[in-house]
């Protein structure tokens, strides 16, 4: 008879891959619009809009990383299988 | 090193400005051309925000902080396309010069439509006013034909479109009054 699985087990990994991948390709992403903004902005409202954008995309980071932090990533370590 | 070269002159310096050229307008689309595309983000936001509150109700502690991680990277994700929008809006303008007129289109990321048109080669333009709330807002197209190019310089959803038709025969003139021999061949000097 197969054992039941945990999505306890998955979560953790799913997070993991979550964080490093999502907050990575996020980053990237900014830095295109804040090239844009500031290199081919006319006047001075981009520029500001950017650093806007800057301010918050920081602000968001460290709340997602808060949220990554409390996450119990112990429950990777068991078995995919629960006994 | 130029393309890193991120700090310009003045307020009105664009890439690829002569130096002895003056802007004399800006032209972006008019803020209602944004409503639409603002509401639909606002829409989004509100399942980030209810997944917010549901993980409150979600048995396990573990589902519950998942879900809070889970809406804190969408937000994220919204918060960069509220961005993205505001950029290509802010990326998409017009530029009024006393030697030309520029109209620099950001279709993407790494796609960029760059046109300009000598302002002594302007013929004709043309301004289109239609619809209850462009009347109200004063919001209108307007069409520029030159004198050789077969492409009609085209500006969409812009604010004050007279005031800026004035603006283009204004320095049309002023080019004409002061370039009586026609197009200036070198404007560096």
């Amino acid at each position: 008879m197969p054992l039941p699985l945990s999505y306890n087990t998955f979560l953790p990994l799913i997070s993991v891959i979550l964080f490093f991948g999502g907050l990575g390709f996020y980053w990237l992403m900014s830095f295109f619009i804040l090239y844009h903004l500031i290199r081919f902005g006319i006047g001075t409202k981009p520029k500001q809009l950017s650093f806007i954008f800057l301010f918050g995309s920081i602000v968001l980071t460290l709340i997602v990383t808060i949220l990554f932090i409390n996450l119990n990533l112990n429950s990777f370590t068991k078995p995919l299988l629960s006994p | 090193m130029k393309a890193f070269s991120i700090f310009t002159k003045s307020r009105y310096s664009f890439e690829g400005k002569f130096p002895d050229e003056k802007t004399i307008k800006v032209i972006r689309m008019h803020w209602f051309a944004l409503v639409r595309q603002g509401l639909v983000a606002l829409v989004s936001a509100i399942p980030i925000i209810i997944t917010i509150f549901a993980s409150g109700y979600s048995p396990e502690v573990e589902i519950q902080k998942f879900m809070l991680f889970l809406s804190g990277l969408l937000f994220l994700y919204w918060w960069f396309w509220v961005f993205y929008i505001a950029m290509m809006y802010y990326l998409n303008i017009w530029i009024i010069t006393d030697h030309r007129l520029i109209e620099s289109e950001q279709l993407g990321f790494f796609r960029r439509n760059y046109t300009e048109l000598n302002i002594s080669k302007i013929q004709d333009v043309s301004v289109d006013v239609e619809g209850m709330f462009e009347t109200f807002l004063n919001i209108g197209n307007l069409e520029v034909q030159s004198a050789a190019a077969e492409k009609k310089f085209k500006m969409i959803n812009i604010p004050e479109p007279l005031e800026v038709k004035e603006t283009i025969m204004k320095a049309n003139n002023d080019y004409l009054r002061t370039h009586p021999q026609g197009v200036e061949e070198n404007v560096n000097i």
